[in-house]
């Protein structure tokens, strides 16, 4: 399996390697306008992928990214680098207000014809046939589906290893349990997605991978 | 039996990273002799592999989204709207607010006003009116004088109401024909 360190988000560098982060969180403690900018545009769109991978609600997932920006812009002062990376600790905050806002409402069911329409942008498919490309869309529907029916426990599990990279360590720090804990719910996690995948789901990733 | 050397029960734990190197070299070696853990190994890598490929894109917000939240955000954190209700608009319970205040404003003016309006008119002295130069006609009443009557009115009757009134009579009384009292069914009294 990939070195899951050297895994490179869709959606920019990640904070652990941004030399100018010190000096961006110091403008904006002084008050600069586009120093906030650069922070939100640098993180929102991963803080705003691991809201909605855990709630499903694009409605949620935008309440939810606001609330964790608000909070750490009003707390800015209060990051200590030593404790940790900057993204850790906005995941952190970010998970948090997942689960307040999971205990605020009971999740509706989510058609799949909603997971459709998030706007996902699919990677370029290495075959260019259109039966392939067909074939793809059968089985990133039916993982969507299959992530669907994991629990909001194992989806932030998932979120965090495969949409964001992170090492078993960073998880644990996030989640806020012990190591050994976040890698069995990776594997409970995986064990279910293979099960809700249905067999000609299955077969058809086969055979895509065979060919 | 023959299960227990297969290694299918380490393959979740391999794919995700999650066993010792002794444990990994044992499946990577197993996988290399049996067919059937080496095409169970390959399932879950494809999984695993998909799984991770897929993620990443997985809830990826448009650009309007994410404009409209800096948005929101920019209002509750900008150092000029520190100070100022959420979104901007003022609070919605002002308008509110302040009728109910005028009301109560309104209130506590004009209830005084009539409430000390209607006390003076009972509790204002008549104006002592010239004693009319007819023979007066006794005739006792307990009864109150007629706001109504014009207080231009003079005459005995005039005089008699007026002198009913308690403590309001600087006109001089009908000494044998009204007593105070006499309204009042005080024993001893016309």
């Amino acid at each position: 399996m990939n070195d899951m360190n050297t895994h490179s988000s869709p959606n920019g560098p990640r904070a652990a390697n941004d030399p100018d982060l010190p000096e961006t969180i110091e403008r904006c403690l002084r008050g600069e306008q586009a120093a906030f900018a650069a922070l939100y545009d640098r993180y929102a769109p991963s803080l705003y992928r691991l809201a909605y991978s855990v709630l499903l609600v694009e409605q949620d997932a935008e309440d939810v990214l606001q609330e964790s920006m608000v909070y750490a812009f009003r707390n800015l002062d209060r990051y200590d680098p030593q404790r940790g990376a900057f993204r850790t600790w906005l995941y952190t905050i970010t998970l948090s207000r997942c689960r307040n806002a999971r205990r605020r409402k009971w999740l509706p069911t989510v058609a799949l014809s909603s997971l459709l329409n998030i706007g996902i942008e699919p990677p370029a498919p290495v075959d260019d046939l259109p039966e392939t490309r067909a074939a793809w869309q059968d089985v990133r529907e039916s993982l969507a589906q299959a992530l669907h029916t994991l629990s909001p426990r194992l989806r932030e599990a998932v979120a965090l290893r495969y949409g964001h990279g992170l090492t078993y360590r960073e998880m644990a720090e996030i989640i806020g349990c012990p190591q050994k804990t976040a890698e069995s719910r990776i594997r409970l996690a995986h064990e279910q997605l293979r099960q809700a995948m249905s067999a000609a789901d299955r077969a058809a990733l086969e055979e895509l991978w065979n060919t | 039996m023959m299960r227990d050397r297969h290694v299918t029960h380490l393959l979740t734990r391999y794919v995700s990273d999650q066993l010792r190197p002794a444990q990994r070299a044992a499946v990577i070696n197993h996988v290399r002799t049996c067919p059937a853990c080496r095409a169970a190994l390959a399932r879950e890598e494809r999984l695993a592999a998909d799984v991770q490929r897929e993620l990443p894109y997985f809830g990826q917000a448009g650009a309007g989204q994410l404009a409209h939240v800096w948005a929101g955000v920019w209002q509750e954190v900008g150092p000029s709207r520190a100070s100022t209700p959420r979104r901007g608009h003022p609070p919605t319970w002002l308008p509110g607010l302040s009728v109910v205040l005028a009301m109560l404003v309104v209130v506590a003016i004009a209830v005084p006003l009539l409430v000390g309006s209607g006390v003076r008119a009972e509790a204002a002295p008549l104006q002592p009116r010239p004693i009319s130069t007819a023979s007066p006609t006794p005739g006792v009443t307990d009864d109150p004088p007629d706001r109504r009557a014009p207080l231009a009115a003079s005459g005995p009757q005039a005089t008699i109401a007026f002198a009913v009134q308690v403590g309001a009579s600087p006109a001089p009384m009908p000494e044998a024909t009204v007593s105070p009292e006499a309204g009042l069914g005080v024993p001893g009294t016309n």
